[in-house]
């Protein structure tokens, strides 16, 4: 065997973080190579580099044993580089066809040769036993298929080296056991695949060898067949020793639940079920950590506790009593509040000023409006004093919430959800891409809610900061429930199974 | 805060500039001296009380129908039917004015005001509640809207509401106290630029100092915040469809009531296209609003004079104002790229 394609050395840095750390990683011909890790690992950026998307700081990347630039992607595809991003993007108006061949249409003069176009993506479609009817328009297909598609346009390309991001993240467990199918006959012919996975089985029943990354460092690289999910789990979350900024968790006197689900299931974004019948309570005064790579729910979870997503079914109580989901203002009343992921896309206006972004949540009621006319001096006193209270570094009040860095947009957000005294914070990636004076700071706040009372759920995909805030953990998978503990005494080897789906009923 | 504020108005003035400059090529094209021109425009717009009363009274539907659908902007609503909005606005004027007897003025005049406002209000309303429940797209229910307006009222001037004492499609008179009185003697300048700085002074205060007006900046600029934060999008869509179509509607009421004291087929100079420029050359602020509609309607009138007293093709002037809006809508954009590289940097 030789290697078809070798990334020597490759560094990436962004500010404040180290995203790939002199990576090595070789891909022999003919083989999976399954790359594992958490979120934030460095796997996306690394794709990204060899895609052409980003350039690296150091390091290079031989193809066939020769080291060559890739600057964009259409240098990728000319060194017979494709990729399947784990988004799909494909025209849904347009046929299968006309996505595949867009960009490199076959054409007479000013017309498209349709009928060629339609002839060589037969054939491709035979060979690989992907199934794809030319003539079908997007919009018309499954999941499934436009992912074949995707996998398609990439081999009209002529692609002999197939990046393959989280493909299964959107596939029904059938579609995932049909893809496998072509990851193997893709393989027989001699294609060589990067495979990119959080998922332990998966990887366990497909790759060839297992490359892991852990904060933007190969761990190991291992040969399937000496492999473990034990151990690949063991080497995906690592076993430092956890920092703790608080003391202890504690041994609770539970109370009644302030709010709980019963077998919620929800449908996602992408119409696939998203939650699968989960059921959790929160109690005053306690953090329940949730654990889960990203796309395992998490998000749906935290939009129907803050009413901003109908359940399918199931259902969802606060103080005990049965209340329909899906309303955000009625959640709000209820004391229900949440700091989303999505800091710039939903927790703040970026193009408007600091002063309204500090009342987003409390506008419409006194002090700072009366009988529908907003109070601007109440307003602003108020800015002033959060901005003051919470240290969020800022030139004026009057700036818009785009300027501030993402420590201090972090603050502003959190510091107006705390203000309206919730009695359920939900707190989602609440330290992502913070830099770490930041990070201390909003896990501190969160510890101060919890001593006053307030029920927290944190949705972290940090297992260190779950580890360390938590006081009951569950992990998340796949829509579900996979693993539920008190935060004593608990593994992460445990908890990195159960992220990965391998502690699945 | 005070450079952004400083370059807001600079730039936008720069961009005038600059059309007038390509405008003054164009003339010498034409054979003419822009200079000449150009004293002629400006002459025409400013140069006596009557040219001022016209440019006035040119401003008042234009800054009526902008302020409308700044309104609308503002949320990201593109509503561009303040033409059929201004055309219901002028048939509500004329009901009252036509069939209500003979009111005095301060009941006739408020009356014509309201009826106008709720009439153009329910066709903007119409758009919103489509777009609220089924997610009509606003362009395409607006600018529909706005051909069965016209229709409507070219029904009821040729036929149900025509003059008795007349063949041509044009209603009678209204009565004399549903008539905007002319308010600087010698000249058309009528009641009815109150009614527009009215109109200016209330867009202001709603939009800056009232719930309403936060939350409907809030759902234009970031939609998804404006859910999480519980606000109710769909209440606010048809509200500000209502108030848009409204304003747009006063348009219609002060042209008919206060010019031509009757609905002729053809009363409304496209001014509600003509307000879809006003409100973004006014940045979508009440205030700017006033100044874009000023300065439109100088031009204008302007212009007519430049075609009259200097033989400048009509065609230029048409060019003249297409430049001044291309300039200023892409001066905003340059705008915008600087503070993207800006914001961008901070990341």
């Amino acid at each position: 065997m030789t290697a078809v394609l070798e990334l020597v050395n490759i560094t990436k840095h962004f500010p404040g973080v180290l995203a790939n750390d002199h990576i090595n990683i070789d891909l022999q011909e003919g083989e999976v190579l399954a790359l594992l890790g958490e979120n934030g690992a460095g796997k996306t950026t690394l794709m990204n580099i060899l895609y052409g998307l980003l350039r690296p700081d150091e390091g290079e990347i031989r193809v066939r044993g020769q080291r060559c630039r890739i600057d964009s992607p259409s240098d990728a595809i000319a060194q017979g580089i494709g990729m399947v991003h784990q988004h799909f993007m494909l025209v849904p108006t347009l046929t299968a066809a006309e996505n595949i061949v867009l960009g490199q249409e076959p054409v007479w003069g000013p017309f498209l040769k349709r009928g060629e176009a339609t002839q060589r993506i037969q054939r491709l479609s035979e060979d690989y036993r992907l199934n794809v009817n030319p003539g079908a328009r997007v919009w018309q297909l499954s999941v499934g298929e436009q992912q074949r598609v995707e996998i398609l346009k990439v081999l009209y390309r002529g692609a002999e080296i197939l990046v393959l991001d989280e493909p299964t993240a959107s596939l029904t467990p059938q579609e995932a056991s049909h893809f496998f199918d072509i990851l193997r006959s893709m393989v027989q012919r001699g294609k060589s695949i990067i495979f990119i996975s959080h998922k332990l089985e998966e990887v366990m029943a497909i790759s060839n060898r297992i490359t892991v990354l852990r904060r933007g460092k190969v761990i190991g690289t291992v040969d399937r067949r000496d492999a473990s999910e034990a151990e690949l789990a063991c080497m995906m979350v690592g076993r430092d020793v956890v920092l703790r900024v608080s003391g202890e968790h504690r041994a609770h006197v539970r109370k009644e639940a302030v709010a709980s689900l019963r077998n919620a299931s929800v449908v996602g974004s992408y119409g696939t079920y998203a939650l699968r019948g989960v059921s959790l309570d929160l109690y005053p005064g306690e953090i329940l950590g949730v654990a889960g790579v990203d796309g395992n729910g998490q998000t749906e979870l935290a939009e129907v506790l803050a009413g901003l997503r109908p359940l399918a079914e199931g259902e969802m109580c606060v103080d005990g009593r049965r209340v329909p989901a899906g309303d955000a203002r009625q959640q709000m009343e209820l004391g229900v509040f949440y700091v989303p992921a999505e800091r710039k896309k939903r927790g703040a206006v970026m193009n408007l000023p600091l002063h309204v972004n500090a009342i987003l949540k409390s506008h419409h009621a006194p002090p700072y409006s009366r009988k529908g006319i907003l109070n601007h001096r109440a307003i602003r006193a108020f800015t002033e004093e959060q901005t003051r209270h919470y240290d969020i570094r800022c030139a004026s009040i009057d700036v818009a919430a785009g300027t501030l860095s993402g420590g201090n947009l972090q603050k502003l957000i959190l510091a107006r959800e705390i203000s309206s005294g919730p009695r359920i914070l939900v707190a989602e990636q609440p330290t992502r891409g913070l830099d770490v004076g930041a990070i201390e700071y909003v896990r501190r706040l969160l510890l101060e809610q919890r001593e006053k009372g307030t029920a927290i759920l944190l949705i972290s995909a940090d297992l260190d900061e779950i580890l360390a805030l938590s006081d009951r953990i569950i992990v998340l998978y796949a829509g579900k429930v996979a693993y539920e503990c008190e935060n004593k005494g608990v593994s992460r080897e445990t908890l990195g199974l159960a992220m990965g789906g391998a502690l699945c009923a | 805060m005070t450079s952004s504020r400083l370059s807001s108005v600079l730039i936008p003035m720069l961009a005038i500039l600059c059309a007038f400059a390509a405008g003054a090529l164009l003339i010498a094209l034409a054979g003419k001296s822009p200079v000449v021109a150009y004293e002629a425009l400006i002459r025409s717009a400013f140069g006596n009380r009557n040219n001022w009363g016209e440019t006035l009274v040119k401003t008042t539907p234009l800054l009526l129908a902008g302020l409308g659908t700044a309104l609308a902007f503002r949320a990201r609503i593109f509503n561009i039917g303040a033409e059929g909005q201004i055309q219901m606005g002028a048939l509500g004027a004329a009901f009252v004015g036509l069939f209500l007897g003979n009111l005095p003025a301060f009941v006739g005049i408020p009356l014509i005001l309201v009826a106008g406002f709720a009439m153009g209000g329910l066709w903007g309303g119409i758009a919103g509640l489509l777009k609220k429940q089924f997610r009509a797209n606003e362009i395409i229910v607006t600018l529909m809207m706005n051909y069965v307006a016209l229709a409507i009222t070219s029904y009821l001037v040729g036929g149900p509401w025509r003059d008795p004492a007349s063949t041509e499609p044009y209603t009678a008179r209204f009565s004399p106290g549903t008539i905007l009185p002319v308010v600087l003697p010698g000249t058309r300048l009528h009641a009815g630029i109150f009614v527009a700085l009215l109109a200016v002074a209330a867009a202001w205060w709603l939009v800056h100092h009232t719930v309403y007006g936060y939350q409907s900046t809030v759902v234009g600029a970031n939609e998804e915040a404006a859910r999480y934060s519980g606000m109710n999008t769909g209440l606010l869509i048809v509200l500000t469809m209502f108030l848009s179509g409204g304003l747009a509607g006063l348009a219609g009421v002060v042209e008919v009531a206060g010019l031509q004291h009757r609905v002729l087929q053809n009363f409304s100079a496209d001014y509600g296209y003509t307000a879809i420029a006003i409100a973004m050359l006014g940045r979508v602020e009440p205030l700017g609003v006033a100044v874009a509609a000023f300065l439109f309607a100088a031009l204008v009138i302007g212009s007519n004079g430049m075609q009259d007293l200097v033989g400048v093709p009509v065609s230029i002037v048409f060019i003249l104002e297409g430049l001044v809006l291309l300039l200023v809508l892409a001066s905003g954009y340059f705008r915008r790229q600087r503070r993207l590289e800006r914001e961008g940097e901070g990341c």
